[in-house]
């Protein structure tokens, strides 16, 4: 197949001749397109840390990086059992996860809007996550001092969140064009289902918010419903919802919006408050 | 050669314990038979009948759940629907055993074809009060609900209701009042359902929102955009008189919770008068949700496992701590509510010693260089010792002919000193807390051994049968350990061992006894897409 080799070789000329080009260079997309769907039920050959506690965030978020050089923080029972090495502490939590960032539009078009609250790009696709990491690389080479508060990694959520975020950690969850699953069969396989969402609540503090945004009218009845029908989520009202500056950035700012913008196609967009558990029956 | 019982439970003075489809019953006290369940089509001439039986099964679950995709061609009338990949239809999407799938399909497909009844027993669970056994048939995903009727010393197992569940449940409990089922998937799912259906249930009860609407298709002109998309649109607006697919079980259950893996065990524990429902998966989760009604909201996770967690215990006396173990090489133990690591025990390395103990003569399948342990059971006991009450932790691995008793200290909450204890085959089940047999004994204990295959290994048989063997054995905690009692049950003389004689049967048997060590991921398993 002479095909896919070209092309794979020009991939790897490509990011070969990175090295050459000054850092501040954005790196090209059809170098890193991948296969729009990926099984999330597939084992795949994920890293994902034990627990939050083993996650290093040093080199995602260099800046932030707490400078106790000397004194390096293990969690107590971590040490207690010898569980993996030192793990840098960062001054503060990722608060914002961009689930199924893609290319990373609203992960980098966010990290200005908050300069102060770390922001994480989730992406299942190898090939993309590494574009947002080259992507992110120059835009904070062009622009000393910013973007230093956005990262991508690759995971897959559906599995994995509560092994990246403790309890309560994330004030927002950006849910943006989701592989709609089409097929009834597959619907267990969709970013949102009430199960689901009960880890959604786990990860998410109380007063936090679940931001959705869909073209397909399908997709957002159903992640309605669903978040509708969990007793930790209540739909945010239209006015507060308009009012949202994330939700000016989503509409515009996701690669995927800007595709539909240029197809004229229709976007809806759904926010979902997370209240306080109830007292234990 | 017998049958082994893969699986067991208490109920009430009884014994039930299962071998391939039947259920037996035994009375603790004289270790005397009572009955034996088969199920319905083993009864009027196997041979004939039970691929029948399995086909009358598949339609079943075709209509009742279109999601399952099991299809089969059976009727020919009906308009020919897109095919589907029969290898496919049973296993979930990324399940380990998916690259075996085609293989194991074969196996069953021929296994049918010779005739062999599958219904294997794989989950057996009892009411407290003792008047209802609770079984799992996995062929037909089936939870089926027992009286255990004892009348002038008489007993037997009554079946009062079978409800086939959407996906394969693999644990399964029964709440404290005895009221409720729950069941846990292999999808990641764990429903309720009452003990007794009521019969009055009306379907799809607020369940879902629309009735058999037109075929609408999901995506519109706006949505894509690519030319092989929109013919592929155009295509299904011709097809609108199809019936949109809908799921939808007939009798009363509930969605508490789930996980997008494999779950694997769950329990249910009460502390400082709050319930909690744990669950264990293949993704090395613990997960810890409130009970019912409020399963929605997760409280903690115990995170700290690096392969697939398979069984967890707390026991009975000390619910504060959990303990947990699966592919990993240590066993945890967790200070669950808090969800901290609290100790972790080697266990590898005993069952390092004691493979070199039994030597190469025994242990056939020697590819092993690295050992890897998959912990098929974790066991709570109370025992006098020297007349001190301790407690103890038996531990038992797939294909590894032993038990490993540890002692659990109530200062430092560690797993102690273990008992090594060697069996003449592998353990497949064990029970604890069975009602004394012998004066003076304590935390008497019975374990199901495998008689058919070697010890140590899960594929390669015994040669020859001396017939002898017991697949019950009685264990009775005195001052040294555990040592093997005297006493015995009546097992039954086995009338048919066909399936024992074929190589698909022994293929079958194989995976209903070993299945654990499949759950272990593998390098190169599921690439990239």
């Amino acid at each position: 197949m002479v095909g896919p080799a070209n092309k794979r070789q020009k991939r790897d000329e490509y990011k070969n001749a990175k090295g050459d080009k000054p850092a501040t260079e954005l790196p090209k997309k059809k170098f890193y397109r991948q296969r729009a769907h990926a099984n999330p039920f597939s084992d795949h050959q994920l890293t994902y840390p034990a627990s939050p506690a083993h996650m290093d965030w040093s080199s995602y978020y260099p800046a932030f990086v707490l400078d106790t050089s000397t004194e390096q923080i293990v969690p107590e029972n971590l040490a207690r059992v010898g569980t993996g090495g030192a793990v840098k502490k960062l001054k503060q939590d990722v608060e914002v996860a961009d689930i199924g960032c893609g290319f990373g539009g609203l992960t980098v078009a966010l990290a200005p809007l908050m300069p102060n609250t770390l922001i994480l790009g989730l992406e299942i696709r190898t090939q993309v996550t590494e574009y947002v990491q080259e992507r992110i690389r120059a835009l904070r080479a062009q622009h000393p001092g910013q973007y230093e508060n956005a990262a991508c990694l690759r995971a897959n959520t559906m599995k994995f969140l509560p092994n990246f975020f403790k309890k309560h950690q994330l004030s927002k969850v950006f849910l943006c064009f989701p592989d709609p699953h089409f097929k009834a069969r597959k619907h267990k396989a969709r970013i949102v289902s009430t199960t689901l969402n009960s880890e959604y609540a786990y990860v998410v503090r109380p007063g936090g918010i679940i931001y959705t945004i869909t073209d397909v009218e399908d997709v957002h009845n159903w992640m309605v419903q669903h978040f509708n029908a969990h007793p930790s989520f209540e739909r945010v009202g239209e006015e507060e919802q308009e009012a949202d500056e994330c939700v000016k950035t989503m509409r515009v700012e996701t690669e995927e919006g800007k595709k539909v913008e240029r197809n004229k196609g229709q976007k809806f967009v759904a926010l979902f408050g997370r209240l306080e558990d109830p007292a234990w029956e | 050669m017998r049958m082994p019982y893969q699986c067991m439970t208490r109920c009430g003075d009884i014994l039930v314990a299962a071998r391939g489809s039947s259920i037996d019953s035994f009375r603790f006290q004289d270790g005397s038979l009572l009955s034996t369940w088969k199920p319905p089509s083993s009864q009027d001439g196997q041979g004939s009948k039970a691929p029948e039986t399995v086909a009358e099964i598949t339609t079943k679950l075709d209509s009742r759940n279109s999601e399952s995709s099991v299809e089969i061609a059976l009727d020919a009338a009906s308009p020919p629907a897109k095919k589907r990949k029969l290898s496919k239809s049973e296993e979930s999407p990324g399940h380990p055993e998916r690259k075996n799938g085609k293989k194991k399909q074969n196996n069953r497909a021929s296994a049918l074809s010779s005739g062999l009844e599958t219904l294997a027993v794989i989950i057996l669970a009892s009411t407290t009060d003792g008047r209802h056994v609770i079984a799992v048939t996995g062929e037909d995903k089936s939870i089926r609900v027992f009286e255990n009727v004892v009348k002038d010393g008489t007993q037997e197992l009554k079946q009062l209701s079978q409800r086939a569940m959407p996906k394969r449940p693999c644990a399964l409990v029964i709440s404290s009042d005895n009221s409720t089922i729950i069941s846990a998937d292999k999808f990641g799912d764990v429903y309720a359902l009452p003990l007794f259906p009521s019969a009055n249930y009306i379907k799809s009860q607020g369940q879902t929102l629309e009735p058999a609407k037109p075929f609408v298709p999901a995506a519109n002109e706006l949505t894509i955009h690519s030319q092989r998309n929109r013919k592929a649109l155009e295509n299904q607006k011709k097809h609108t008189n199809k019936v949109s697919e809908k799921t939808e079980l007939s009798f009363e259950h509930r969605l508490l919770l789930g996980h997008v893996s494999l779950l694997t065990h769950l329990i249910l524990v009460t502390s400082a008068k709050k319930d909690y429902i744990i669950t264990a998966d293949r993704d090395e989760h613990i997960r810890i949700s409130r009970g019912i009604p409020q399963t929605h909201i997760i409280e903690g996770f115990c995170l700290g496992h690096t392969e697939f967690v398979s069984r967890l215990c707390i026991p009975r006396n000390r619910p504060d701590i959990l303990i947990s173990a699966g592919g990993d090489d240590e066993i945890f133990v967790w200070d669950w509510k808090s969800g901290e690591l609290i100790s972790r025990t080697n266990l590898t390395k005993h069952v390092e010693a004691l493979k070199k103990k039994l030597g190469g003569a025994e242990i056939v399948d020697e590819s092993i260089e690295l050992v890897k342990v998959a912990v098929s059971g974790l066991y709570h006991t109370r025992a006098h010792v020297d007349d001190h009450l301790l407690d103890f932790i038996i531990v038992t691995c797939e294909g590894i002919p032993a038990l490993f008793s540890f002692h659990l200290h109530l200062d430092g909450d560690l797993l102690q000193d273990p008992q090594i204890v060697e069996l003449p085959g592998n353990p497949l089940a064990v029970l604890t807390d069975i009602p004394l047999l012998s004066e003076g004994s304590t935390g008497d204990i019975v374990v199901s051994i495998d008689t058919v295959h070697l010890p140590g290994s899960t594929t390669v048989l015994r040669s020859e049968p001396s017939g002898t063997e017991k697949c019950l054995m009685i264990f009775h905690h005195w001052d040294v350990g555990l040592v093997p009692s005297d006493a015995a049950y009546t097992e039954p003389v086995e009338d048919d061992d066909s399936v024992l004689r074929s190589g698909e049967g022994i293929g079958w048997l194989s995976n209903l006894l070993y299945n654990l060590e499949n759950l272990r991921k593998r390098d190169g398993d599921g690439q990239d897409a």
